[in-house]
């Protein structure tokens, strides 16, 4: 995946060889954010498109309402 | 599979009708029977239909709710035997022993079933009641057929509360009926996928006017039509389910594309 974009991969020495010196843990700091990002994006990517449908079609969007009530209310019980 | 091994359940279930359901199930049936398996198909629907996939009379009078003994046919041309429900005027004072035995059904068919038999599918009845759950007490795994559409979406309310009751079974969710050319079967697969996560298998069985022309020449698709794609898919189906169920892979490991 791509994960960082060229100034982060600058600033984090990862593609120059006079930052060497620069601490590798940087690199995997910048790295866990990337992915955290990413992950981030696909999940509101998937809900916006999950919202999509469930506005067009009212049944689902019931549905959706009555899964998200169970959860809740399991999640209660726990 | 061993005598001293037990014998494993897979119930195929909805709770909307005209998914399918009956109908994955004999396909499902001959795949397994086609392979390593002795797999025997047992009709848990007073409906009564599973058996007119392979053959069966609609005037056929034997069956489980019939005291006088469970029909098991020899090999049929799809090589399953199968245990229809049995005739309608039986069917009240069968249903008077199950509700007074949660394993009326697994006993029924203990004595019945010899030991090679190593899978029992059950087609059960779209609606909660005494013979899906004498189905779910005798499997360890669930399929959910489901077509793309707004009815089986709204019954994953009702299937969620029918899996907490009979709660500790493999669980797999399989789209059945897709038509990739409908917007809304689109729609609804995202939606599925969505709210099941990896419970919705990546296996699709698409819609085909040849399964019902296989049903009505009392075949399965899997003989009547080999090349096509449901049978393809149904092979898939098959595979994925036979580790699930025989090598404790867990229905969180689907390996199929």
């Amino acid at each position: 995946m791509a994960k960082l974009t060229a100034r982060e991969l600058h600033s984090s020495g990862a593609d120059s060889d006079a930052q060497d010196a620069r601490p590798a843990r940087d690199v995997q700091r910048l790295l866990r954010v990337a992915d955290a990002r990413d992950q981030r994006y696909e999940e509101l990517h998937n809900r916006e498109q999950r919202r999509g449908a469930a506005e067009r079609w009212p049944l689902l969007k019931a549905t959706d309402i009555a899964l998200a009530m169970r959860r809740h209310l399991s999640e209660d019980e726990r | 599979m061993s005598s001293s091994q037990q014998t494993g359940g897979i119930a195929v279930v909805s709770l909307t009708g005209g998914t399918g359901r009956t109908t994955v199930t004999a396909n499902l049936a001959a795949t397994l029977a086609s392979g390593a398996h002795r797999c025997t198909a047992v009709d848990v629907d007073p409906q009564n239909a599973l058996g007119t996939h392979f053959g069966m009379s609609p005037a056929e009078e034997a069956g489980l709710v019939n005291r006088s003994g469970l029909y098991r046919p020899p090999a049929t041309s799809s090589r399953v035997s199968y245990v229809p429900f049995g005739p309608g005027r039986d069917v009240a004072r069968a249903e008077r022993e199950a509700r007074n035995d949660p394993r009326w059904l697994r006993s029924r068919l203990q004595s019945a079933l010899d030991s090679t038999t190593d899978l029992m599918l059950f087609d059960t009845p779209a609606t909660r009641g005494v013979w899906l759950e004498q189905a779910l007490e005798a499997s360890d795994t669930v399929i959910v057929v489901l077509r793309p559409d707004a009815a089986s979406y709204a019954t994953l309310p009702a299937l969620a509360d029918l899996f907490a009751t009979f709660s500790g079974k493999r669980v797999a969710y399989v789209v059945n009926q897709m038509d990739s050319r409908s917007e809304l079967s689109r729609q609804v697969q995202q939606a599925l996928s969505n709210s099941l996560g990896r419970s919705l298998l990546p296996i699709t069985i698409p819609t085909d006017e040849a399964v019902r022309e296989a049903h009505a020449r009392q075949r399965t698709i899997t003989v009547d039509s080999p090349g096509s794609q449901v049978t393809v898919r149904v092979r898939h189906l098959a595979e994925w389910v036979t580790e699930g169920t025989l090598l404790e892979a867990g229905f969180d490991a689907p390996r199929m594309p």
